[in-house]
């Protein structure tokens, strides 16, 4: 079982440090040169993170994150390679700048993670669809949280007035709103996707009364409120915007417990896909 | 040939005058340039454009502008006549929003691009125009994609138009409302129709101000109404805008606002303001306070972002004009060619007609022999003019020489 590596780390979160720090150079003064640096940065970043993930799994002998450790390094991985396809989008730069500051303290965390235990050979492709669709949906879950945060700033501040020249490249509140959205919308769809075939796996591994694993309760409870939410913007108008802001970070939060911290108050049958009854 | 432009634009001409200038009818720029070998016309908000590449100049295309709209020598000041790298100059600054009045706003890309396809359409664009405006386009798309010019507005107006597509998006689906149309309240109007926002309310104590302010904005294609009660504005508009000398919304006013589900952007340009201080959820409040700190802001940001797009714009223009260049020497030979073909073809008729008794093969080797021999008298001077253009500076007076020496 190979370690995570604290110089990949470190360099990885060097790195996305200094594209932080750049696009928000760019974000003040509009130098497009800065942000162009900061993309280089921010490859830099996204290839090491990627190696020391391909590292890790490769030497636990499974292409598949099957533990918090390499579950998390996936994510932030993913959003990272979002955050970089989102570079070239001027006005989407802002949102970067809340999400790389995300991705450096989630690898901060990461190398205090103690559970690498080693991944149990899964046992069909579509446990496999399984994770990652979960793993996707977290990444654009955790995108649409940090569009919340801005629609929330910028409504705030237009509201109070509070208009510097920072608000020249942030986007109108309409357009944030209609990308959270979208987020949320294709968030939802492979969150669902995600549980319904973990549901499945469950019913045939795991042992009898596995719905009531806090894992699946939570997991639940989680797609409830994003689904109240999808549907609360469709049926009221007043939803859509701040309150649908509101309620995306309160969803975020539920997704980041289920991920990590139901795992750490609960025993969950999930932990390290204990399989049980009958043999892959 | 020359390439020249007639404006009349915002900067110089106000609405009435802009409205004055323009026919309905379908034949109006052909009337104009009449016998132009490339004509677009160019009808916006804020503007009316004449491009055309020609043999008449464009101070007659001028004086059959103002016959035809009867327009006085005092009005016809208003009007700019630019020439050759000029106008391409005037046409990509347009396309890239840098001459709108909101500067930036893109629907003028749209409105040039219309403007072209019209053109295309009529047939009265050619292989000149079609390279001119492809490149705009092309300049449009680098200016807005490589500065920040679009994004720093510094007049009042303009700030205002920003703000609001800020807290509502784009405006094209929304309802504005001005109440009192003084000096400020009618350029308002003006920045917010040029947007081209669904509909624009406007509302003045005099009726007959309003309806006339709205007709004007109608032949500009923006659409406009009068309305006879305040309440209609607070009802419906998504832009409030205020510019009067008396306090409108008082509480129970403002109250009706908050009734309203979706966001409202009220923009207060008066002094003394007329509105009594109120914070609802959905509205969104600016004063001319407000708008003022933001334009001294963005005046220093703005100042190294026009440069940017002007040196983009500079390049972009000495490319392209070097490229027209050659396309109106090509131009020229193939007219000099046309010319010999003609003068050959009626020279063999009359010599037909002299000489009957030829049989049909020997008149087509005649005809064939004519013809070759015109082409081998215009050779030697072709292949002179191209290799003086190639080696002189003064290449647009050769050209012209040579135009005089042919008569083409």
């Amino acid at each position: 079982m190979s370690q995570l590596s604290f110089e990949f780390l470190a360099l990885t979160f060097v790195a996305y440090l200094i594209a932080t720090f750049l696009f928000t150079a760019y974000l003040r003064n509009l130098s497009w040169s800065f942000a162009k640096l900061a993309r280089w940065f921010l490859a830099f970043g996204l290839l090491l993170h990627l190696g020391e993930l391909f590292t890790l799994l490769h030497a636990s002998g499974h292409y598949f994150p099957t533990n918090s450790q390499t579950s998390l390094l996936t994510v932030t991985a993913l959003i990272s390679a979002i955050c970089f396809f989102l570079s070239f989008r001027k006005s989407r730069l802002i949102l970067i700048v809340i999400l790389l500051p995300m991705i450096s303290a989630a690898l901060v965390a990461l190398y205090f993670i103690s559970d690498a235990s080693a991944a149990t050979a899964l046992p069909s492709p579509w446990l496999w669809t399984h994770i990652l669709s979960i793993l996707l949906g977290e990444a654009l879950f955790c995108l649409a949280a940090a569009s919340s945060i801005i629609y929330l700033v910028v409504e705030s501040r237009l509201k109070h007035r509070q208009v510097s020249k920072f608000f020249a490249r942030v986007p109108a509140l309409p357009d944030i709103d209609k990308f959270l959205n979208e987020l949320l919308s294709v968030g939802f769809a492979l969150l669902s996707l995600g549980m319904l075939l973990g549901f499945f796996f469950a019913r045939e591994y795991w042992s009898p009364g596995w719905i009531l694993d806090p894992k699946v309760l939570f997991c639940l409870l989680t797609w409830l409120v994003f689904a109240f939410i999808l549907i609360f913007r469709i049926v009221s108008k007043s939803f859509r915007g701040r309150r649908s802001s509101q309620a995306t970070v309160l969803g975020f939060v539920l997704i980041v417990f289920l991920t990590w911290g139901v795992d750490f108050f609960f025993h969950s049958q999930h932990q390290n896909f204990r399989i049980e009854n009958k043999n892959p | 040939m020359n390439l020249w432009s007639l404006v009349l634009d915002f900067k110089k001409a106000p609405l009435e005058l802009r409205a004055k200038a323009i026919r309905k009818e379908k034949n109006f720029a052909k009337q104009i340039a009449n016998g132009a070998d490339e004509l677009v016309f160019l009808s916006t908000c804020n503007r009316v454009e004449f491009y055309a590449f020609s043999d008449a100049t464009a101070s007659q295309s001028l004086d059959r502008w103002k016959e035809i709209c009867g327009l006085s020598d005092e009005e016809m000041k208003s009007f700019q006549i630019l020439e050759n790298e000029k106008v391409l100059d005037h046409l990509f600054r347009v396309a890239a929003s840098m001459e709108s009045m909101v500067v930036g706003e893109t629907q003028i890309v749209g409105q040039v691009k219309k403007a072209y396809e019209e053109a295309a359409e009529e047939k009265t664009i050619g292989p000149i125009f079609h390279r001119c405006f492809q490149r705009a386009f092309k300049v449009a798309k680098r200016v807005r994609s490589q500065t920040e010019v679009g994004r720093l507005a510094i007049s009042l107006p303009s700030i205002g138009v920003k703000l609001a597509e800020k807290v509502l998006g784009n405006l094209s689906e929304k309802t504005i409302g001005v109440i009192g149309l003084g000096e400020m309240g009618r350029l308002s109007a003006e920045y917010f129709g040029s947007v081209q926002p669904e509909k624009i309310l406007l509302y003045n104590r005099t009726q007959a101000v309003a309806e006339k302010l709205a007709a004007d904005l109608k032949i500009e294609n923006v659409n406009a109404a009068a309305v006879t009660e305040i309440s209609e504005i607070l009802d419906t508009a998504d832009v409030i805008v205020l510019a009067v000398d008396t306090l409108i919304l008082k509480k129970k006013e403002s109250e009706l606002l908050e009734s309203r589900r979706s966001p409202i952007f009220v923009l207060d340009l008066s002094v003394p303001p007329s509105v009594e201080k109120f914070s609802f959820q959905n509205v969104f409040f600016y004063s001319i306070d407000d708008l003022q700190k933001i334009a001294q802001e963005n005046t220093q940001l703005r100042e190294q972002e026009v440069k940017k797009a002007e040196a983009i714009i500079h390049s972009e223009v000495t490319q392209c004009y070097g490229s027209l260049h050659h396309a109106s020497v090509s131009k020229t030979l193939e007219h000099l060619s046309q010319k010999a073909e003609q003068l050959t073809k009626a020279e063999l008729s009359q010599l037909k007609a002299r000489l009957k008794h030829l049989s049909a093969e020997d008149w087509a080797e005649i005809e064939k022999s004519a013809l070759r021999l015109s082409h081998k008298v215009l050779q030697d001077p072709i292949a002179e003019l191209r290799s003086q253009l190639d080696s002189s500076e003064e290449s647009e007076n050769i050209i012209t020489f040579f135009r005089n020496l042919f008569r083409l």
